[in-house]
């Protein structure tokens, strides 16, 4: 332990916390675009000149970003060494396999100088609904290489010295689409690390510079120790889980997550290597979303670690190259957020289950189901709209599951139906739960959603990107799995089930064409037997249990 | 009109005031609350105030009975007709969960599952019927939900906002069948788009309405006893008032009254201080309640979270609350570090130095431990309590100062530091949040334990300066006496501007003014007392952000006048403007409010001039070291008197605390200033 003042070591932690919470807040509050001011796809945060680490991160950014920012700024400093920054700089990239998630993750990265040297880097990210893939949205089903999937960038300076790239802005946004918005997006981010430059200053012209460092060092001691203490607690072994993604979205076979998870001491090693060699089709995980996928999990358990690079300091990860959780370029990688990234926390969670029991709930939905619409239209021009569907959460040993909760790797909010209405010509005939979907055991599982829509007037194109339409998230200790995803699709008054079950690629839309979309319960806890007669009373005064009726007959 | 008293009743204390506007007389009084029925504690206050009823003029009443019947789920069993497909539209709410880490959890709607029914009807998006309504189904599915034991009625149908033809005689046809008054239906209550937040609103209605409806009954029934006889009056979540009868109906509007009420007061405060720019900042025992005021008018938002999932939208102050009050817990966290809240020791056991058993170390021990109270000083309680500064320093050395291997005082002004630094970062994210610039505005800090602290957060945030009123723990009392009859009407149109048909909108307008106009002549307003504000709610097209935009009335309305309008604020906003983008009206904005005369605070309260008050010596511990600090009793300090920090200014209400390096001076309208010396 350092010698510092436990007052100081307070007040600076929250000042730094503050500074990443403003950047937060300027970012989602000037942006253009709804995902990243009404549903916060982004994240803010401060990090270190020469490693790159993380020193503190915004508590309102999505948790997928939790250690992806610093792999993000290793990469920058990998390819400009802090020799070679100077102030007015600012690096743009969005290259999923340079510390990445997917293209439409737009990161920026400024160094931040005093008296000259560089003493910090300020990091955010945005997510961009169109960067100029094949789809729009960029959520596409059947890529089969990275190319695809937008417009790429490695890390270069959209600023030099304070001189705006002109050449790279006018190039990068000739190919995204609706690219007026985009620049409003860029705008809210710059503008977000100037006001984090600005803070930032005013907090070195308060506290002593070695005080400053001596407190970071100090606090990411902390948040390693945290996080080592839990681990103590966790008997030595090996736990492993492994769960299956229903396929890639081009060839039949599911997706092997095989997350087995080595404890020894205070220290774990996440070993994936028994996962399914890297797809053809975009469920490829590049390696940053893979580490942050395993993050997540521990995270979402051992809620009270602070994150900094400290509470990354015991973990160790095996995941070979070539690996679906490690791919070469140029793979595809659109699914890998929503769907492969969730199905990696909730194989980390299976694992972390048996070596900690009693924490974790059953399995969740695990899937961001993401239906895509766009079209043209004589009222409405040209459109095109994501809509975000939830699922249950898992039984747990506190109480069944959330009804409609939010993936565990985002805390995105799904939009209003009469909104969705209003700006696209399609019409809900239901939004509700979906009943009978929920895993049975003495704490059942939420109940996943059932929602069908069609199309009104004028001609459309659907796509969908989901997943678990095979295996339905598991249960624990006796509990039961939910039920598996359930989606049907509809045209010319036929329901079919899609080839590959919870994906497809561009369907085309008449009037009255549609689907019906049914996410997955989350997995019961604990043996059914022991559900208390009162608490499956409730379940069938509420409705809970029927079978859904088919909306498809 | 000339008695008035105002009642602020809050989770801890009910605040009084007595007001006598001709002879400028003002009396206050604060008796502890009573939560099983409001209505004693505010009878015993009255005792106290000692003025006989029947000399009362008016009464106001700022109450926590709706708030708190949300929280406990305390409300009424309601049943939900919706839309069929739409019956889970409550439960769903917007895909999201408790915490950003953690998994664990679970909700319960305010309206249980089988309770809620679905009928065939559908209205879409641009108001076309697309299925037609059947009252008759309608009556057979409320009959049902009547007799199955529901006491109030929700409808809420998709889209009703865009044509409320199925929902009114929804509405219609379930009254033919409903044994009571309690029927609510959603386009009534906020005719605005999206599902989840319009059916929440007018759950929460419903299920409050009937307990609001019988504790108002029975307030006026003992208070007429009383020989108290005009109707009395309700604040409501806007900071405006409504009569008794009408807050029975509109009972979610008496939601969040209390912190509303305080806003009131401190703007009209700053007002007469000449300060339009102003951050409201109400800290009491358990909470931090801060309120932006802009040109003299508080922030207004659409919408507030009363729990997880259950939003209310209604046009409400923008009051934002974080955890930290005076009996905010300190306790060391998992890292090592100190934090502040928020946890409360509440009422009940309250911070340790009262003496009622609490063993946790609170924010107020810790500032009495600093000297920055005065032991013999009641804070934000009857007179009589003690505190005891050895239980306070007991508890801080067990259980902060002790670990971290501190000095006693150190680790109490660290617990201060911490939420000093909490309280000012909330605020700051607050004004950054609307893109304003802190070091414009300054802050007015009321409630028991805000002047005590108010100098940290006028630092912390970078304020200009900072105002205490002359009775800071009274403040939200005072502010049920200020408050204008009002009421706000929302409504989505949704028109683009370049299609827009100033005609239509006129006729829109009209109607909503007519419907405020009638509501306020009802509750005895003349006519020619009554002023009408428009104004809507627009952004850009594609933007998921609204502004709020106030027309200016005196030009007619026009496509140009409202397009320089909305330029203007969304330039003011965000400092540049979208010239190719299309402009959306999303909802008309309308504010109906009497213009009749509320007592001015400078009338009732102003510093004594010929007092000359008495310096007494303490110490007190600031920066590591104990000094001597100056302390008076604020009662005695005339206008214009200065007095430089390190410094404490006692009163039976709150301590004001001026830091080294800053000085208070009493305005004349007898509320103080702070500021830094230069």
């Amino acid at each position: 332990m350092r010698n510092i003042d436990p007052t100081t070591l307070a007040v600076i932690r929250g000042a730094l916390e503050q500074i990443a919470d403003e950047m937060d807040t300027v970012l989602s509050t000037s942006a253009f675009s709804p995902i990243i001011s009404d549903a916060w796809d982004r994240a803010s945060g401060i990090f270190h000149p020469r490693t790159g680490e993380v020193i503190v991160q915004g508590q309102t950014g999505l948790p997928i970003f939790i250690i992806v920012m610093q792999h993000t700024v290793q990469h920058v400093l990998q390819d400009h060494p802090p020799e070679t920054m100077k102030p007015g700089d600012v690096f743009i990239v969005n290259d999923p396999y340079r510390g990445g998630t997917h293209t439409m993750d737009v990161k920026f990265v400024r160094p931040f100088f005093r008296d000259g040297e560089l003493k910090a880097l300020l990091a955010n990210t945005g997510h961009w609904p169109d960067v100029g893939s094949m789809t729009p949205g960029g959520f596409t089903t059947t890529a089969t290489d990275v190319y695809q999937e937008g417009f790429r960038i490695p890390p270069v300076k959209i600023y030099d010295g304070g001189e705006f790239n002109q050449i790279l802005a006018d190039v990068m946004f000739h190919n995204m689409r609706v690219a007026d918005d985009r620049r409003g997006d860029m705008a809210a981010q710059l503008n977000s690390l100037e006001m984090g430059n600005k803070r930032l200053h005013e907090f070195f012209d308060r506290f002593d510079e070695d005080t400053i460092f001596a407190c970071i060092d100090e606090l990411k001691d902390r948040s390693e120790k945290l996080m080592r203490e839990r681990i103590a607690e966790i008997p030595d072994g090996t736990y492993q889980f492994v769960d299956y993604m229903d396929s890639d979205g081009l060839d039949e076979g599911r997706l092997k997550i095989d997350v087995k998870m080595i404890v020894k001491d205070t220290d774990i090693t996440f070993d994936l290597s028994g996962s399914s060699p890297e797809c053809r089709g975009p469920f490829n995980s590049p390696y940053s979303n893979t580490v942050t996928g395993t993050m997540i999990a521990v995270k979402h358990v051992f809620w009270d670690v602070p994150i900094n690079s400290g509470c990354f300091e015991p973990f160790n990860w095996i995941i070979p190259e070539g690996s679906m959780l490690n791919p070469r370029e140029p793979r595809p990688v659109s699914g890998t957020t929503t769907e492969s990234c969730n199905m990696i926390v909730s194989t980390t969670l299976g694992a972390l289950a048996q070596a900690v029991p009693g924490r974790v709930p059953a399995g969740y939905f695990a899937t961001g189901s993401n239906v895509c619409l766009g079209g043209t239209h004589p009222g409405y021009g040209e459109y095109a709209t994501l809509l975000l569907v939830g699922g249950g959460m898992g039984g747990n040993p506190d109480g069944d599951g959330l009804n409609n909760g939010c993936p565990a790797v985002g805390g995105s909010r799904n939009g209003s139906i009469e909104i969705t209405e209003q700006s696209v010509p399609f019409l809900y005939t239901k939004y509700g739960l979906r009943e009978g979907s929920a895993g049975d055991g003495e704490f059942r599982g939420g109940l996943g959603v059932e929602a069908a829509l069609q199309l009104r007037e004028g001609e459309g194109y659907l796509t969908f990107l989901g997943d678990r339409g095979t295996i339905g998230p598991y249960g624990l200790e006796g509990g039961e799995p939910g039920a598996t995803a359930d989606h049907a699709f509809h045209t010319g008054g036929e329901y079919w089930q899609a080839p590959h079950r919870t994906k497809i690629d561009r369907v085309y839309l008449r009037p009255g064409d549609g689907m019906v979309v049914r996410t997955p319960g989350g997995g019961g806890y604990g043996d059914p037997a022991k559900r208390s007669s009162k608490a499956r009373a409730a379940d069938s005064r509420r409705g809970y249990l029927a079978a859904a009726a088919d909306a498809a007959e | 009109m000339a008695h008035l008293i105002g009642v602020d009743v809050g989770g801890t204390n009910t605040d009084l005031v007595f007001v006598d506007t001709e002879a400028g007389e003002l009396r206050v009084a604060k008796v502890p609350s009573t939560p099983s029925n409001q209505a004693d504690g505010l009878m015993h206050g009255i005792d106290i105030l000692d003025v006989p009823l029947k000399e009362i003029d008016l009464l106001i009443h700022g109450t926590t009975v709706a708030t708190n019947a949300v929280i406990e789920r305390k409300g009424a069993r309601c049943g939900l007709i919706t839309t069929k497909g739409f019956r889970d539209v409550l439960e769903l709410g917007r895909r999201d969960r408790r915490q950003v880490y953690g998994l664990f959890g679970d909700f319960q709607p305010l309206i249980d599952r089988q309770d809620r029914r679905e009928v065939d009807e559908r209205v879409s998006a641009q108001g076309e019927i697309l299925t037609p309504l059947d009252p008759e189904e309608v009556r057979a599915v409320a009959s049902a939900l009547a007799e199955e034991g529901c006491e109030a009625l929700v409808i809420s149908f998709m889209h009703a906002y865009a044509n409320t033809g199925n929902e009114a005689a929804a509405g219609r046809a379930a009254r033919e069948v409903w044994p009571n008054d309690f029927v609510v239906t959603s386009s009534e209550v906020l005719p605005v788009v999206r599902e989840f937040e319009r059916t929440s609103t007018a759950t929460v209605s419903g299920y409050v309405q009937p307990l609001i409806s019988r504790y108002l009954t029975s307030l006026g029934d003992r208070l007429n006893e009383g020989g108290y006889v005009r109707e009395f009056l309700v604040v409501q979540l806007n900071g405006g008032v409504m009569t008794a009868s009408v807050a029975a109906r509109l009972a979610s509007n008496t939601i969040l009254s209390g912190p509303a009420a305080g806003v009131t007061a401190g703007a009209a405060i700053a007002v007469d201080m000449d300060i339009g720019d102003v951050v409201c900042c109400d800290m009491g025992g358990t909470s931090f309640d801060a309120c932006i005021i802009r040109g003299g008018q508080p922030v207004i938002a659409n919408e507030k979270y009363l729990d997880f999932r259950i939003p209310l939208s209604l046009p409400m102050l923008d009051v934002d609350a974080i955890g930290a009050g005076g009996g905010s817990i300190a306790r060391i966290d998992s890292s090592g570090i100190i934090e502040v809240g928020p946890e409360s020791a509440g009422a009940d056991p309250g911070p340790a130095c009262v003496g009622h058993g609490g063993t946790e170390p609170t924010v107020t021990d810790a500032s009495l431990v600093l000297g920055y109270l005065d032991p013999g000083e009641a804070i934000g309680r009857d007179e009589g309590v003690g505190m005891d500064v050895e239980l306070a320093r007991a508890a801080i050395q067990e259980k902060i100062a002790g670990p971290l291997n501190l000095a006693v005082e150190d680790a109490a002004e660290a617990i201060l530091t911490v939420t000093g630094a909490k309280m000012a970062g909330h605020v700051r994210r607050n004004l950054l949040g609307k893109g304003l610039d802190p070091r414009e505005f300054s802050v007015i800090a009321f409630g028991g334990a805000g002047p005590v602290h108010v100098n940290r957060i006028t630092r912390e945030v970078g304020f200009r300066s900072a105002i205490i009123p002359a009775y800071p723990g009274l403040t939200s009392a005072l502010g049920c006496v200020l408050g204008r009859l009002r009421h706000d009407y929302l409504r989505t149109v949704n028109v683009a501007l370049d299609t827009l048909d100033p005609a239509a909108l006129g006729t829109i307008f009209d109607e909503e003014v007519r419907k405020g106009r009638t509501l306020l002549k009802a509750e005895g307003v003349p006519a020619d007392r009554i002023t009408a504000t428009l104004g809507a709610d627009m952004c850009y097209a594609g933007q998921a952000y609204v502004i709020q935009v106030i027309f200016p009335d005196d030009e007619a309305l026009s496509t140009d006048s409202i397009s320089e309008a909305f330029e203007a604020a969304y330039h003011e906003r965000f400092a540049n403007l979208l010239p190719h983008a299309g402009i959306k009206i999303i909802s008309t904005r309308v504010t109906v409010a009497s213009t009749e005369d509320v007592p001015s605070v400078a009338d009732l309260v102003s510093a004594p001039t010929d007092t000359s008050p008495t310096a007494r010596t303490t110490r007190a511990y600031f920066g590591g070291g104990w000094v001597d600090a100056a302390k008076y009793r604020r009662g005695e300090l005339p206008a214009e008197f200065r007095v430089d920090g390190p410094a404490l200014l006692t009163q039976p209400d709150s301590t004001t605390l001026i830091e080294p390096g800053f000085s208070a001076t009493v305005h004349p309208t007898g509320n103080l200033l702070i500021e830094a010396n230069t």
